[in-house]
């Protein structure tokens, strides 16, 4: 297809409006785009500051000045972190999924059994994880977009289905991993450039959902169904198909969050995975405060992963009781909120954030 | 509760001669959203028992006007609201302030409960009479209601279901309940916000009349409207709003209709938009889309032809299938059947995605429906051409914005720019862009349902004037549904009367007219027996 040669014309005829012109009233334009960019930029502030104090208080300082402690820091960040990327994909199209805990801790079982009892190369117990979380995915997004059964009830039901799961296939126990091809790469001490090398899984897996997100056409598509359905299919987009793509693509995200928990710890074990679903959505809410305001957006929710992790590890490291990172995690998501709904009355916007209406 | 009420005993005798005679004044009030001024020290004077319209067109800070008025939105400081001897500074003003200084407000969406009767619907608005053991008395409950309305001099049942009354109707029980309580029976300040957004033509009347009795009674009415027409009719002295300031007040018989069209466009208003109209009708043209035995929902086997270049209206009355038929076309209406020829191709099973692919562009009535409010004016712009931006693996955001500066101008949209968010631009400005979303895929026919509804004067023009210049580029055709005879009269090259899912008859030529397109759907629907309208899902 060709640009559109209507707007063209216009284009080479006309000048466009400049932007505040005649009908918009310019006031204080310049101050205006100063209180934006740090809004835009509050939280990365924040998270800056949050480290100089976690280096300065003296509870904590030795803690944060070793470089062994911020290495387990962003080694820790590495699975909550790709489950909130796994998070953010139904959210943008305006569905909410709570399985990705269950599918992270049964995907992370499946390749640990598929090393240990059915003596599969790692390959292939990772593919078999893959297929896990996708199959979860599936059933979910089937229910949800051609059954049009409400997402969040559904996905409970799916999970509460996979803890029975993972109890018959566990039985209650740890499956511990032999393979070292998959621990050495998940340990903290395996560094690449004097950085934890499942960091960098991490920080690839954010790319590869950013560039889909924001720089295909089905990103957009996903955006536009989050929004408002009716527009989206009035434009004819395939909304049920994009809803179940949605939740294909999170099973997919939560099974890598489960192997890399895997590699990581170097053994599944039952019950872990739920624990990291109130932090995922808390990332991924309190990133829609960051760069893009009121929008789910992926640069945001790592900074925010980094945030809740940075926060909550160093009220611990400050010498207060492991009960505050709860206290703490979901006070962030209740502030989150708050802030992206004063933004977005400011400027005007009705709904503050574009998502899932319960 | 405020300073003015303690201290107007002292004030001296000539000031509280002032006072009375102006019953509510707001001085410089300036509201701001962000970097944009809705309000620019805007100031309004009504008088004691004056019908008082605020005109302007769509942005022009007349809701901001009285939702600051109400209290909703907190106003800048500097200005003042006073309403009789209450006077305060107007970031002061609150909700509560408003309606103890006898303030009432009666919205666009009346805010009734359809499902309830008239006498619940007014105890909603100030409390059941109850036992002493908290049983609800219904015998006083309906007597008070038939005092209201008798005092009102407004003829409805107290018994009848809200759903079963005439939009007019409807709006005079929300104008009851606004005005029932007892304290400011003849002193209040009724403020009504387009109150004939959603009224046929012939119940206008009724609410005007209904009004001018008000005022006769003592209560101050604020008429909020962009309807030329009306606000001539129903007010004594009319102000109007322009880009938050208020540019002009006069009485309403110092100003003609013409110069109020030029004063809230600030340029003359078009004049004879009918001047590039197709100068043939009907079958000299060939076909774009023919379509017949149209059946599902409330449509009975329509018929419709829509011939290239030619803009073809459909006229009827709520509940007519005047929708349904622009939704099957569209593949949106569950069930529809129908044989569909889309220039010379038989088309089967329609969906929204085929249609568009085949060149039919759609905008449904409820702008709700159509835009994404949240996103930018780009991204709305380019929504349904969201693929054409993907070359190389890469979205081309600054071809994108290229076109959405471009269609900015050329459709006229007022806005901070591209990256702005669709909700935050005003009601016409969000349809320009829909409609210029529908117009960038270049289709052959575009389905328009009330495409200018809740639009002001110019920019119903400017709407109007760029359909009439896709018709001339490219030759798409457009098929209009519009409860507004005036606009079909004025711009469709022929119009189809619908009743009860049929077609009736076709007008065209020098016999359409406003009164013959009214009289045609008015006087079928009622020879058919169908008067008897419901409110709109």
């Amino acid at each position: 297809m060709s640009t559109d040669p209507l707007a063209q014309k216009v284009l080479d005829g006309t000048p466009p409006a400049e932007p505040g012109g005649e009908h918009g009233r310019a006031g204080g334009h310049g101050a205006g785009r100063g209180v934006l960019l740090f809004e835009r930029t509050a939280l990365l502030v924040l998270l800056v500051a949050l480290c100089v104090l976690f280096s300065v208080l003296p509870e904590s300082r030795s803690d944060f000045a070793s470089l062994t402690d911020v290495r387990n820091i962003a080694a820790d960040v590495v699975v909550g972190g790709v489950l909130a990327l796994a998070a953010i994909i139904p959210l943008v199209a305006g569905e909410f999924d709570f399985s990705i805990g269950l599918t992270l801790e049964f995907s992370a079982m499946i390749t640990a059994g598929f090393i240990v009892r059915l003596h599969q190369p790692l390959p292939v117990a990772i593919i078999a994880g893959l297929v896990t979380g996708l199959v979860i995915g599936t059933v979910n997004g089937y229910l949800v977009a051609f059954r049009k059964l409400n997402s969040f009830i559904i996905t409970f039901a799916i999970a509460t289905i996979v803890t029975g799961l993972v109890e018959l296939y566990a039985n209650g126990n740890s499956i511990l991993v032999s393979s070292d091809a998959l621990t050495n790469f998940g340990l903290t001490s395996s560094l690449w450039l004097g950085i934890p090398r499942s960091l960098y899984a991490f920080v690839f897996i954010a790319l590869v959902v950013w560039y889909v997100l924001d720089h295909t056409p089905i990103g957009r598509y996903w955006h536009g169904t989050g929004s408002n359905r009716s527009a989206a299919t009035l434009v004819g987009l395939p909304v049920r198909r994009l809803v179940f793509l949605s939740f294909v693509a999170s099973g997919l995200l939560a099974s890598m969050a489960g192997i890399l928990y895997l590699s990581q710890q170097g053994s599944a074990t039952p019950n872990v995975g739920q624990g990291y679903v109130l932090p995922a959505y808390a990332a991924v809410f309190l990133g829609a405060t960051v760069f893009k305001i009121g929008r789910f957006n992926v640069w945001g929710t790592v900074v925010a992963v980094f945030f809740v992790a940075i926060g909550s590890t160093g009220l611990v490291f400050a010498g207060l009781a492991p009960w505050v990172q709860s206290v703490f995690q979901g006070a962030v998501l209740i502030i989150a909120l708050g802030v992206t709904k004063v933004i977005g009355q400011r400027r005007g916007t009705e709904t503050a954030l574009a998502g899932p209406k319960l | 509760m405020t300073a003015g009420e303690t201290g107007s005993g002292a004030v001296g005798p000539a000031v509280q001669e002032e006072a009375g005679r102006r019953h509510l004044e707001l001085r410089s009030i300036t509201k701001r959203f962000g970097p944009t001024y809705a309000l620019d020290g805007a100031s309004l004077s009504v008088g004691r028992g004056e019908v008082h319209a605020l005109f302007g067109g769509n942005g022009s800070g007349k809701s901001t006007m009285i939702k600051v008025l109400a209290g909703v939105y907190r106003a800048e400081p500097g200005g003042e609201i006073q309403v009789g001897d209450v006077v305060s500074a107007a970031p002061q003003w609150t909700p509560t302030a408003a309606r103890n200084a006898g303030l009432r407000f009666v919205h666009q969406d009346l805010g009734l409960f359809p499902a309830l009767s008239v006498a619940e619907n007014l105890a909603m608005g100030h409390g059941y009479a109850t036992s002493p053991a908290g049983r609800i008395r219904w015998p006083q409950v309906r007597r008070e209601a038939r005092d209201v309305l008798s005092r009102l001099e407004i003829k409805v049942r107290v018994s009848q279901l809200v759903g079963e009354l005439r939009r007019g109707d409807q709006a005079l029980v929300a104008i009851a309940r606004a005005l029932q309580d007892e304290e400011i029976a003849g002193s209040g300040v009724l403020v009504l916000d387009e109150p004939t957004a959603s009224l046929p033509e012939h119940e206008v009347t009724v609410l005007m009349d209904a009004l001018r009795r008000f005022a006769q009674m003592g209560t101050s009415i604020v008429y909020v409207s962009h309807r030329v027409d009306e606000v001539q009719e129903v007010a004594d002295t009319i102000t109007i709003l322009r880009d938050g300031v208020d540019i002009l007040t006069t009485p309403a018989r110092a100003i003609s209709k013409g110069e109020l069209a030029e004063a809230i466009s600030g340029a003359a208003a078009a004049d004879g938009p009918a001047a590039g109209r197709a100068a043939a009708h009907g079958g000299g043209l060939e076909p774009v889309l023919a379509v017949t035995g149209l059946a599902g929902g409330p449509l009975r086997k329509v018929d419709l032809t829509v011939g290239k270049g030619e803009i073809v209206g459909i006229a009827g009355l709520l509940g007519s299938g005047r929708s349904s038929v622009l939704r099957a076309l569209y593949g949106m209406l569950p069930g529809a059947t129908g044989r569909l020829i889309l220039n010379g191709t038989p088309l089967a099973g329609l969906s929204p995605a085929q249609g568009m692919k085949r060149g039919i562009g759609y905008l449904p009535e409820d702008r709700s429906e159509a835009g994404f409010f949240d996103q930018s004016v780009a991204e709305n712009l380019s929504a349904s051409r969201t693929a054409s931006y993907w070359r190389g693996g890469r979205f081309q955001r600054g071809r994108e914005r290229g076109d959405a500066l471009s269609a900015i101008s050329r459709f006229k949209i007022h806005c901070d720019g591209p990256g702005q968010p669709l909700s935050s631009l005003s009601g016409g400005n969000q349809q320009k862009v829909l409609v210029a979303r529908v117009l960038l895929r270049q289709p052959q026919i575009v389905l328009l349902d009330e495409p200018t509804q809740g639009v002001d004067v110019n920019a119903k023009a400017e709407i109007w004037s760029l359909l009439r210049q896709s018709i001339a580029e490219s030759g798409i055709s457009v098929l209009v549904v519009s409860s507004d005879f005036e606009e079909l009269a004025e711009q469709a090259d022929r119009v189809v009367i619908l009743a009860r899912g049929r077609i009736l008859r076709e007008i065209s030529g020098p016999d359409m007219t406003s009164e013959s397109l009214a009289r045609a759907a008015y006087g079928d629907e009622e020879a058919l027996g169908a008067d008897e309208e419901k409110v709109q899902p």
